[in-house]
This record gives C-alpha cells, sequence and structure tokens, in this order.
C-alpha cells in the first residue's frame, strides 16, 4: 500500500481513543490507520502526551518558601495603602494586628531617610533623659509574664533560645516568655536568647551577654547593653520610631539595618546592610556606618569619613559572616522544634539560620523543615522533619538516628562529576539571575563577581551555602537563599564541599 | 473571609492566602512545569491576588477567580523567560582537582526529561491555545469553567482545546526523546493487507 502524506485526522483518532465511534466508524480508521504513517504518528503522540499527562498530575508539588514572601507581599501591601516613598529599604511584614495602627499613624520613611535592611544589631550609648513615651504604640508592659505556654503573636516574647541558663529578671527564660518594659535579660557563656519585639523587629543576646529594655514597644525601643554583645534586627521605623543600643554613653542609633556590637572601649560594630549612625564622648561629630562597615577602623582615616557623601565602608568579606537572629514569624500557627544538645554537633543549620552548638528552642512554621548539622569531625549532615501541630522534640538518641551520627568511621563517597555539579548550579541559574536584575534595579552598572561556596550532606542537600566575592549584601543573600534550594547527586560518605563560580551576564 | 479581606482586613487577607497558597502552588507548578522559577510566580501570584482582589464579585466561584490570575501571572512569566538577560553558568570545581569527565548516572531521571521536553512543547504553543490546555488538561479544569477563566465561549475553549492537541501532537511526533514512552502493546501496528 502507499502511503497517503495528509492531514492527521486527529477528530477521528480522538474518538476512536475514547471509543467514540460506531462500530463502522471504528473499522474504517482502524483500516485508514493500517496505511497512514501521518494518523499513527499522531495517535503515537496522543498515547505519548496521555501517558505523560498522567506524570504530570502524578508529579509531587514542590515545596515552596512562604515566609520569604511575606515581606513583599507586605509591601505590596503597603504599596497600596500608602504613597510609595524614595529610599525606603526592605520592609517586613506587620502581624495582622498591628496593621490599623501603623496606618492610623501614617508611618513612612525613618527620618533619616536612610534605607532600613531587615535586620539590625544593637549598639548601645548611655542613655540621656528618658524618652517621652507619646507613641500610640505604646509597650505591653502590663502584659502579664508567663513563663511557658503560646504567647500571643504580637507579644514581646522570646523566639528561641540556644542552651540552658538564660534568664529574665532573674528567672529562666523559656520559649514564648512575655517580656516586659524594663527587663533584664542574662545570658551565660554559650547561651543564646533571641527575642521577637514584633513588627519583625528582634534582638538576640550571645553568650555572657547581658543587657536592659529600658523601652519597649514596635517602632521605639532602647536596649542598654551592659556587657557582652547583641545581633538586632529592625523593621521600619516611622517618623516617630527609634532603636537604640547604648552602651555607657556611646550611642548606636539605628536607621535600619542588619548590624552587630559587641560592647569595648570603643565599641566594636558590623555592619552587614544599611546605615547606622555612631555617635560618642571620643567622637568629634556622629560617625555614620553604611553596610559593609566595620568599626574601628582598621586603619585610620581623616575625620572617620563623617559625612553622608563619603561614609565608612569595609570590604564585604569582612561582614560576610555576620548572623542574623531567628525570631520566627508571629504567628499563632508556628509551632515549637526542640533538639537537644549532642557533643558531635559543632553547629546547627535550621531554616536558614545557622545557630551555635547547645539544646536549641525555636519557633518555626509548622510543615517540612530542614535540619542540618555541621559535626565536629568536619562532616555535614541533615534530616527533613514534618512538624505538625504540635511540634518536634527530640532526645539525643532519635534526633542522633535521624540525622545519622552513629558512625565517624570512613563511609564510601561517591564521586560526582563536576558536569553534574554543574548542571544543577545551571538548573538555579534562573533564580540567580531573578537576583541579579534586582539587584541591578538598585545599581544598573552592577558587575558583580561571585562563586558559591557550597557544603552537601550526604544526601545531596545543601546545608551550607556561602557567597564569596564583590557584590552587594542584597545580592548575595539572594543568591545565598537560592542555592540553599538546589538539590545535588547525593556523594554519600560525609558530603561534599565545593566551589562554583557564578558569573552574570547581560544580553547586548 | 474574602468580603472582609476586600474590605481591608488584613487579618482576613492572610487567613485568605494562607487557604489558597497551596492550590496556587500547584496551579503555577503544573502550568509552568518543573524546571520554573516557581516560588518568583508564586510570591507574584499571591500579590496579583492581593492587588485584584477587589475585583472578585463573586458571580463565579473563587476556585475560578484565582486560576484566571495565577494563570494570567504565569503566562507573563513564560513571556518574560523568553526575553530575559542570560546568566552564564561556569563548570563547577570539585576540591581538590578538576575533572572533565562526562555526566555519571545522577543524571536527570527519563522521566523529569520527558517533563521537561513535554513543557518546552507547551510552552511554545500560542497563548490562548496553551492557556486551554494547561487548563483543561493538566489541570482538570471543565471547559465551561475554562470559558468563564478565558471570558470566552465554551464552543471557542474547545475549538481552542483541539488546535492545540493537533499542534502538540505535531510537535511531539518530531520529538524522539519521547517516543521510547509508548509502551509496546499499544503501540499502532501495520495490519497486513487490507483495504481502505
Amino acid at each position: 500500500m502507499t502511503e497517503r502524506a495528509h492531514e492527521p485526522k486527529v477528530a477521528a483518532l480522538l474518538a476512536l481513543e475514547a471509543g467514540g465511534l460506531s462500530a463502522t466508524g471504528e473499522l474504517r480508521i482502524r483500516r485508514h490507520l493500517a496505511d497512514c504513517d501521518a494518523c499513527q504518528s499522531a495517535l503515537a503522540a496522543m498515547r505519548q502526551y496521555d501517558a505523560l499527562l498522567g506524570e504530570v498530575r502524578e508529579a509531587p508539588i514542590p515545596a515552596v518558601d512562604f515566609d520569604k514572601m511575606a515581606l513583599p507581599i507586605a509591601r505590596a501591601l503597603g504599596e497600596l495603602a500608602e504613597a510609595p516613598t524614595p529610599g525606603t529599604g526592605d520592609q517586613t511584614p506587620l502581624p495582622s494586628a498591628e496593621v490599623p495602627r501603623r496606618r492610623g499613624a501614617a508611618l513612612g520613611l525613618v527620618v533619616t531617610g536612610f534605607a532600613l535592611a531587615a535586620a539590625a544589631v544593637l549598639m548601645l550609648r548611655g542613655a540621656g533623659p528618658g524618652v517621652v513615651d507619646g507613641s500610640p504604640e505604646a509597650p505591653r508592659a502590663a502584659a502579664p509574664r508567663t513563663s511557658q505556654g503560646t504567647a500571643p503573636p504580637e507579644a514581646h516574647a522570646v523566639a528561641t533560645l540556644l542552651g540552658a541558663g538564660a534568664t529574665i529578671d532573674g528567672a529562666p527564660a523559656t520559649l514564648d516568655t512575655v517580656i516586659s518594659r524594663g527587663a533584664t535579660l542574662r545570658t551565660p557563656p554559650g547561651v543564646e536568647l533571641h527575642v521577637r519585639i514584633g513588627g519583625g523587629t528582634g534582638l538576640w543576646l550571645e553568650g555572657a551577654t547581658e543587657a536592659v529594655l529600658e523601652e519597649l514597644a514596635v517602632g521605639r525601643v532602647r536596649v542598654r547593653l551592659l556587657r557582652g554583645a547583641i545581633t538586632n534586627q529592625v523593621a521600619k521605623l516611622g517618623d516617630a520610631g527609634r532603636y537604640e543600643v547604648v552602651y555607657g554613653e556611646q550611642v548606636v542609633r539605628v536607621h535600619g539595618t542588619h548590624f552587630r556590637v559587641a560592647a569595648g572601649a570603643p565599641v566594636s560594630v558590623v555592619l552587614a546592610e544599611g546605615v547606622v549612625e555612631l555617635s560618642g564622648p571620643e567622637l568629634s561629630a556622629p560617625q555614620r556606618l553604611v553596610a559593609p562597615a566595620v568599626w574601628p577602623l582598621a586603619t585610620a582615616q581623616p575625620a572617620a569619613v563623617t559625612t553622608p557623601e563619603a561614609p565608612v565602608r569595609a570590604e564585604a568579606a569582612a561582614v560576610d559572616a555576620l548572623r542574623t537572629p531567628h525570631l520566627g514569624a508571629s504567628s499563632a500557627a508556628e509551632v515549637t522544634l526542640g533538639l537537644p544538645a549532642l557533643p558531635t554537633v559543632a553547629a546547627w543549620h535550621v531554616g536558614g539560620t545557622r545557630a551555635g552548638t547547645g539544646a536549641l528552642r525555636m519557633r518555626v512554621p509548622p510543615g517540612s523543615l530542614t535540619v542540618g548539622a555541621e559535626l565536629t569531625d568536619g562532616r555535614l549532615v541533615s534530616a527533613v522533619f514534618e512538624l505538625g501541630a504540635q511540634g518536634v522534640a527530640l532526645d539525643a538518641k532519635a534526633l542522633g538516628a535521624r540525622l545519622d551520627l552513629a558512625s565517624p568511621a570512613v563511609r564510601p563517597r561517591r564521586r560526582v562529576p563536576p558536569a553534574e555539579l554543574s548542571r544543577v548550579i545551571r538548573g538555579g541559574r534562573r533564580a540567580f539571575q531573578r537576583c541579579y536584575e534586582l539587584a541591578l534595579k538598585r545599581d544598573p552598572r552592577l558587575r558583580p563577581q561571585l562563586k558559591l561556596r557550597l557544603g552537601l550532606d550526604p544526601a545531596g542537600r545543601v546545608v551550607s551555602a556561602r557567597p564569596v566575592g564583590q557584590a552587594p549584601p542584597e545580592l548575595q543573600r539572594c543568591v545565598r537563599n537560592a542555592a540553599r534550594r538546589l538539590r545535588f547527586p547525593a556523594p554519600g560518605g560525609d558530603g561534599l564541599r565545593f566551589d562554583a563560580p557564578l558569573s552574570f551576564r547581560q544580553r547586548l | 473571609m474574602i468580603a472582609s479581606a476586600q474590605a481591608g482586613d488584613r487579618k482576613a487577607l492572610d487567613a485568605l492566602l494562607r487557604r489558597h497558597r497551596g492550590d496556587v502552588t500547584a496551579i503555577a507548578h503544573r502550568v509552568l512545569g518543573p524546571d520554573a522559577d516557581l516560588e518568583d510566580v508564586v510570591q507574584d501570584a499571591l500579590i496579583q491576588i492581593c492587588r485584584s482582589l477587589g475585583s472578585f464579585q463573586g458571580r463565579s466561584r473563587f476556585s475560578t477567580w484565582l486560576y484566571r490570575v495565577v494563570s494570567n501571572v504565569a503566562r507573563m512569566h513564560i513571556r518574560a523567560m523568553r526575553s530575559r538577560p542570560r546568566l552564564a553558568g561556569e563548570a563547577a570545581q570539585e576540591r581538590p582537582r578538576v575533572d572533565a569527565g562526562t555526566a555519571g548516572p545522577e543524571a536527570l531521571s527519563g522521566r523529569r526529561q520527558r517533563m521537561a521536553r513535554l513543557y518546552a512543547l507547551v510552552h511554545a504553543l500560542p497563548d490562548k491555545k496553551r492557556t486551554v490546555l494547561l487548563l483543561h488538561d493538566f489541570e482538570g479544569v471543565t471547559p465551561a469553567e475554562i470559558a468563564e477563566i478565558v471570558d470566552a465561549p465554551v464552543m471557542t475553549v474547545r475549538t481552542r482545546l483541539f488546535y492545540a492537541r493537533k499542534a502538540l501532537y505535531a510537535a511531539m511526533a518530531e520529538e524522539p526523546s519521547l517516543r521510547e514512552l509508548v509502551p509496546a502493546s499499544k503501540a499502532p501496528t501495520r495490519q497486513a493487507g487490507g483495504t481502505s
């Protein structure tokens, strides 16, 4: 039989597959198929398509980190509720209860006009006269302090505990302890205490730290650092808003961002994001630091660069490792993750936060959560936990089994060809590209040079991701977050560490 | 809850987003395929839901309105993907030495490759045909509901669906990587003899 080249009888073939033809019609089309390559190909494609549709419908839906979207969504709502104001940086989302008050106060830019970053470390300076408490956002000092139970989402409360022995006004601190204005927070060496103030603002005390929350309200905070160091995260401040850390007579007033302050003479400041202003009796004029920056300066600079046009800056690498506090999402839906102290664990990686060693308690959203651990023998391990409404609190034995800590012996490691690693990196190129495009909006001349320093666990999950190179902190953070979502072929053994250079190129 | 959210109740809006964000994710994933920047699209879709919630008047089901929003966002994303600057992804280096070997057995599974090719062919279809095909075949939405989503008569939806499939079948027939999927027992065979 000769082949007849023609348009495939798609309608008839669809009817044939659906059993919608009469006996005569079916016979006719089958006879035609016997002699027609075009229709046979079309029928084969139809069946391929049906089979593929089955795979599409069975494919699991990837997990999505909705917490990261809260800020852009809140920003979008802010654009709707208020006229956009230039220079406003990242804003953290407000708990629902705070929205009506914020709108009523018509909060706008920080007074100084600096961009606010997501996190800020507080530095303290000797306090002057007490601050007039005329803000509509009065501190909830009257709220009774509870040692346990679920704090209201909007309360100033303990969000994360690492280790044991932290106290609030002398009493043991527990998760969700509500904190009042004037409270004294203390941590012994090696213990961390993270406090959620609300509205995306919070702080964490490092080990061997003591601080007093002299003023405590969303948008108006003063912390007196007595010893040690605290890291702060400050959300958008309104016209009447203020956030400052006082140490002796030195004051660090936040204009918004992510910075660390350590007690000393002079105080030590590491600024990863945004702008802070430093003043003190030893400075002739307030010193403005613009991220990335460190203080004191490694080398003397004339006039210590005090003008906004030429602020103090530092290389990005100097501030690369600055941690952010884990504050939770102020959501009543959050559950508790509890991990015991394990002697073989050098550091935990949970929900994008790297925490030191020790027993860990933190508030996290329910659902899947990857918990990683850097072991003292250099291995990287991780496991995925499903957190229900009751949260998870594991004992050492159960956690050790889940993380496969049983044997430090060398296990066979499967070699992963660089081409495979490259393939996965290329698979994330859209996300990296999006990071670059977002950064371009701020600086159209941006030409970053970055590489990713990645650490994988034996299963191929990314447990550490560190951008290294010349790029704005926002771009680095975006790339780091994107890299954490990659999944590599399992290297086995004790995991894998490698560098993956990235280059960004604009299409001419 | 919808009315409260439309009136400006932030708690109601938060609750609405929490309730439907899984649906939004699922729709976006099935529309875009496995290699898409899903989180970006989901985020854009949630923002668009917030911005355009006032346009939902209750004349159709909320899920229908949701499909419209998400499929529009996804369509914009597909268009944007075609015109974005390209990122040069350079080879990763495994310490301590560089190996110029070929892809090992951990390469993309056959299933993932087939899905990727299928989506590439689907995304190459014209907008209107692609939308109908994805909603009907991938999401299981009825033609009547699709007609509401795309604001077109049902017969138009059926016609677009037919021609979308026809174009897709033709493209798949030219795609050798998909051929091995068909089980041998189902493969069409020439019948000996016979006349038409």
